[in-house]
């Protein structure tokens, strides 16, 4: 027999109660001399058999009872044809398995994701004690999710005869599921309407040897791709098991899953929700890893952020991180697929975090110096814990031997960028890692567009009045995440400012951004008189990186520094672009000294007033080293390359034609119990006339199952090419677990329910599912055994006012 | 219930320790609570007239003072001594159960006590035997007050504990009182109904006016048992675990048979019956043995 709720099932030993209640009643009788014995006796040897008989029947019929309410409660469920005969024949399991990272949560040993296995393999086992037909379908979420994330190129490439995305992929759009949406749900099953054999191993083998990923899954897509073959479903009854471990962020306002499920109940299909995690687990997740806005250079110290969140219930106390620096610097450095990383590794002192609150970011930073230039790796690890996905991330720091800083000085002697040239670039043992180069407001016109992006960041002093052509090129460097400080002078007289800097404020011509480089206009030279009582500095800092190391002191840092003249500024003007600009730093008098503006991908600093002496006495206080060093870290920032991506992001690496050989390799990490890492070989195409692009697209559909993992893995991708002078190069690419996978807070059923209303659905615990079944095809037999239960109790009431359990009204 | 009733009450009953100040206390209230007594005998000893009303025997009438005032007036003598009564009283084992306030050997002994009292109050004679399987006491007529305190004695005494034996023991009775008497038995006959039957035939043959007391428990009228019990036989070795609700229907009807069987049997032998419950109060009883006592001084 079989049961939706097996625990139950013990229940059944509750069928001895009636008769151990008449036995202890038997022996808990009271004793009484009696002087009519003869009548009673008498009334005995006349009722004897009857009574018996009665008495049995009374027992039998309470316990039928009891064993009546137990198989009820438990949900007996069977397959057999005679209690069938009015049942179904064919049902159909789709099944859609979340195999995000979050699955990987264990607890005594056994994923949530082993669970769900287990849960499916209950279905198939089930499903064979029955004599009605069963089909599976198995839908893994990760499979949905990347098929919906790929890009049309690599559609193209993949399969001309596919058509691109379906429309109803991805976007919540399920009421016109077409038919390129079911070919995809054809090719991203993992079983497709499989019919269910005696010996179902053999069925599930494939299934069974997959492992969560350690990608953030929706299950949306994977609902998308189902919904249309559900709906050209020819079977008698069709149950889609949806087994997750029911996270809150995924669950609590989830309007498009609520719109899919519900676009799904509407028809006559049976949705359960399986829960294949049993409770929730203290959790530590390594948030982020990331360098801090700073000058990243060979040999200058890099401090990393690294953040932890605690998504546990409790406080964690003394959390120790591991950190470790992998040095990839050799030129004849060589791949080593047998070892977790082919570069140098380092280990650092770890870094600990004394306490973290349930819910709290913790963030904490680590100093690391890679001597010479290369693709570096730092990794930082958590102490094991239930969901070991999210313990480990790593960022890469590209790290050349200097970033080049470009100064444009009004002044062809360079004056006006002496303070900040010696700010930036101070020799001696002092090592910025900054390159600096000083050329004239020509060089702006003169050079190709693509020709600024060698530079970092450029900085303007007391330039003149700009043609077009320079202003483009500005334009167009900024706005492809370049960083620009611009510092006013001496250079343009009072009333030149309205005319020089007129073109600043309005769109350049022939840019197609119509943003214009400056987002106010000026008004010119102003006096700033000095404040007599000498209470209050002249600067007054905001809360911006240039100036984090100077906030939070108990007193001013700038009180020493002296604002003699600065641009007014009119901000009446552009006022569509207002909201990208923000002070950074303002004068006494509230009006601004220095702004922060947002152009592209780029920013640009514009410094309202000059290091000229005659304007302020700045660049002789201690404080403008530091704002000149961190001004620069935070310009170079916009166009460092990513340090870390999310697993599962696209694999691409651009390199000269002219430097390197197309052929490369690509070394993922290691999958999960295999100390060798899988290499994959790589060519490089063309892209232009001097680039080639080496690219890797995931394909669910097409590509193995050991490729898809290997490329969905989170880790440190090796991709190691070769110069055309023989040496190998490295280019690293790391891939960390979504933070948000680390939330491991469940909704409750309550909740759940709020958040699917309207949705008819059957939430139950994969234990329940693995050991009986709700399944399909076996039909529940609750009804039948309601009204044997009523016609028994009736029955039972019968014989008891008959045995003369129940006193005559006298 | 007028006051006077309360002390025919078993309730009432059970708290007086003593048997004479019982008898006296019930039968002084039972009597008190007639407004006139009808129950004066013949005796040598004139006491008063009263107008005669219709159905009074003529023989009682005063011809004398019809001859003089023309008026029928009845003539009304203090009763004569020479009625005997036998009072036998069941001392079995089984007369030992009761749950109420008087088991029934004592609500038994109350009404024998009672009679004595009552009896000799009129100057009848009574004689006193106790009983189980043979005669456990035996007391002579007497009509002294001292026999009183004799007969208090031996029913505040006994100890029932035995069998029942009717026929030996009414054959003994018949032999210890040869002499026609009114016979009051206090029994539950919860022996064998056949050796009842014959012994009540047998004192009934030897000429006595029988008055039957058939004293039952409630319980065992009612058979109110709900739980599991083990019941264990008071004049025998049976036992019977059982349900009693189970059993309850058939055990009603078998001792509504036995009981039908007694009455019929007392009717056919013109024994007068009267089934008493333990829990009722015993002024039935006290008339019941009136209105026998003046059936048998009729018949004299």
């Amino acid at each position: 027999m079989q049961f939706v709720f097996q625990p139950l099932a013990w229940g059944f030993l509750l069928v001895l109660l009636p008769l151990l209640i008449h036995l202890i009643n038997l022996v808990r009788h009271r004793r009484t001399s009696w002087a009519a014995m003869e009548f009673l006796l008498e009334s005995y040897r006349k009722n004897r058999r009857w009574v018996w008989l009665k008495q049995a029947l009374l027992i039998a019929s309470r316990m039928l009872a009891m064993a009546l309410l137990v198989a009820m409660l438990a949900q007996w469920i069977t397959g057999s044809k005679w209690l069938s005969a009015l049942g179904r024949t064919t049902t159909h399991h789709y099944v859609i398995l979340d195999d995000s990272a979050s699955m990987s949560d264990s607890a005594n040993g056994k994923s949530a994701y082993q669970t769900a296995l287990g849960a499916i393999a209950s279905i198939a086992t089930s499903a064979n004690q029955g004599s009605q037909q069963h089909l599976l379908s198995i839908f893994r979420a990760s499979r949905g999710t990347l098929a919906a994330n790929r890009s049309p190129e690599a559609d193209n490439k993949s399969n001309d005869t596919q058509a691109a995305e379906p429309k109803g992929a991805g976007t919540g759009d399920v009421s016109t599921p077409g038919l390129d949406s079911e070919v995809r749900a054809d090719a991203i099953a993992d079983l497709l309407a499989r019919t269910i054999p005696a010996d179902a191993s053999g069925l599930l083998s494939k299934i069974n040897s997959t492992s969560p990923t350690q990608l953030e899954c929706s299950l949306n897509d994977t609902l998308a791709a189902v919904a249309p073959l559900l709906q050209a479903d020819q079977s008698d009854r069709a149950i889609v098991y949806i087994m997750s471990d029911f996270r809150t962020k995924d669950w609590s306002n989830a309007a498009t899953l609520q719109q899919r499920l519900g676009a799904l109940g509407r028809g006559s299909v049976e949705i359960q929700l399986i829960d294949c995690v049993e409770a929730r687990h203290e959790n530590l997740t390594l948030a982020a890893i990331e360098p801090r806005q700073e000058v990243l250079a060979a040999g200058v110290p890099t401090m990393i952020n690294i953040t932890v969140q605690n998504h546990g219930a409790a406080s964690a106390r003394n959390v120790a991180v591991r950190i470790q620096a992998i040095d990839y610097s050799r030129k004849d450095g060589e791949v080593k697929p047998s070892e977790p990383y082919s570069g140098v590794v380092t280990e650092l002192p770890p870094l600990v975090f004394d306490r973290i609150e349930p819910g709290e970011a913790v963030t904490r930073n680590v100093q690391v110096v890679f001597p010479k230039s290369g693709s570096h790796v730092v990794t930082a690890e958590l102490p094991p814990d239930a969901l070991a996905a999210d313990n480990t991330a790593r960022c890469v720091l590209d790290l050349l031997d200097g970033v080049r800083v470009l100064l444009v000085d009004g002044d062809a002697g360079g004056k006006h960028s002496f303070f900040v040239e010696s700010a930036l670039d101070p020799g001696g043992n002092a090592r910025t890692g900054l390159l600096i180069s000083r050329e004239g407001p020509e060089y702006l016109r003169d050079i190709d567009a693509e020709g600024l992006d060698q530079y970092a960041c450029i900085i303007l002093q007391s330039v003149p009045s700009l043609d077009a052509r320079a202003l483009a090129n500005l334009h167009r460097y900024v706005s492809r995440g370049g960083g620009l400080a611009v510092w006013f002078g001496d250079n343009v007289t009072a009333n030149d400012y309205l005319r020089s800097y007129a073109a600043w404020t309005k769109p350049i011509p022939g840019v197609a951004d119509q943003t214009p480089l400056m987002p106010f206009g000026l008004l010119g030279p102003v006096d700033f008189p000095k404040d007599p009582a000498d209470a209050t500095p002249d600067i007054i800092a905001d809360n911006h990186p240039i100036f984090a190391p100077l906030l939070g002191l108990s007193s001013s840092p700038f009180q020493f520094v002296r604002i003699q003249r600065y641009v007014e500024i009119d901000p009446g003007e552009n006022s569509g672009v207002a909201k990208r600009w923000k002070p950074v730093a303002t004068l006494r008098n509230r009006k601004p000294l220095m702004v922060d503006y947002s152009l592209g991908d780029g920013r640009i600093l514009i410094a309202l007033t000059s290091l000229d002496r005659r304007w302020c006495n700045w660049p002789q206080d201690p404080t403008f080293v530091v704002a000149a060093l961190k001004m620069v870290g935070y310009l170079c920032s916009f166009r460092t390359s990513e340090t870390s991506k999310l697993a599962g992001s696209g694999l691409r690496w651009d390199f000269s034609a002219q430097e390197m050989l197309p052929e490369t390799e690509l070394v993922c990490p290691a999958p999960t119990g295999r100390s060798i890492r899988p290499i994959m070989q790589v060519n490089g195409a063309a892209v232009g006339e001097t680039s080639l692009r080496a690219k890797l697209e995931i394909l669910p559909e097409g590509d193995s199952e050991d490729r898809v993992r290997a490329l969905t893995s989170a880790g440190l991708f090796e991709w190691w090419g070769t110069a055309v002078q023989g040496d190998k190069i490295v280019k690293n690419l790391a891939r960390n677990t979504p933070p948000a996978e680390g939330d491991t807070q469940r909704i409750a059923p309550a909740d759940l329910n709020n958040a699917l209303p309207g949705i008819k659905y059957n939430y139950r615990s994969a234990a329940s599912v693995g050991s009986n079944l709700a399944l399909s095809g076996l039909s529940n037999r609750n009804l039948l055994l309601m009204a044997m239960l009523l016609a028994l109790l009736a029955f039972e009431q019968w014989l008891a006012w008959s045995a003369s359990y129940h006193l005559p009204k006298r | 219930m007028p006051d006077s009733k309360n002390y025919l009450h078993p309730e009432a009953i059970r708290r007086i320790a003593s048997m004479e100040l019982r008898a006296r206390n019930i039968v002084e209230g039972f009597l008190s609570g007639m407004h006139r007594s009808p129950y004066f005998g013949q005796s040598v000893e004139f006491v008063q007239h009263r107008q005669y009303v219709p159905g009074d025997d003529l023989r009682h009438i005063d011809w004398k003072v019809w001859g003089r005032q023309d008026r029928l007036y009845i003539k009304q003598y203090e009763e004569d001594t020479n009625l005997r009564c036998t009072l036998l009283v069941d001392g079995s084992a089984s007369m030992n159960y009761g749950r109420g306030p008087l088991n029934k050997f004592d609500y038994a002994a109350t009404i024998a006590a009672c009679l004595a009292y009552l009896s000799l109050r009129q100057q009848d004679s009574v004689g006193l035997t106790l009983f189980d399987q043979e005669i456990r006491t035996k007391l002579p007529w007497r009509s002294s007050r001292t026999h009183l305190q004799a007969i208090y004695r031996s029913l505040q005494q006994a100890k029932p504990t035995d069998k029942t034996d009717l026929t030996k023991v009414f054959r003994e009775i018949n032999d210890t009182y040869p002499k026609r008497s009114l016979m009051v038995i206090a029994s539950d006959f919860l022996g064998s109904e056949k050796e009842t039957l014959r012994g009540l035939g047998s004192l009934r043959k030897a000429g006595h006016d029988i008055l039957v007391f058939h004293i039952l428990d409630d319980d065992e009228l009612d058979f109110p048992f709900n739980d599991p019990t083990r019941f264990e036989g008071m004049e025998s070795v049976d036992h019977l675990t059982c349900n009693p609700r189970s059993l309850r229907e058939g055990y009603l009807e078998a001792l509504e048979r036995f009981l039908n069987r007694i009455r019929h049997a007392c009717a056919g032998l013109r024994i007068d019956y009267q089934l008493i419950r333990t829990s009722k109060n015993v002024d039935a009883a006290l008339s019941a043995y009136l209105s026998a006592r003046m059936a048998h001084m009729r018949k004299r």
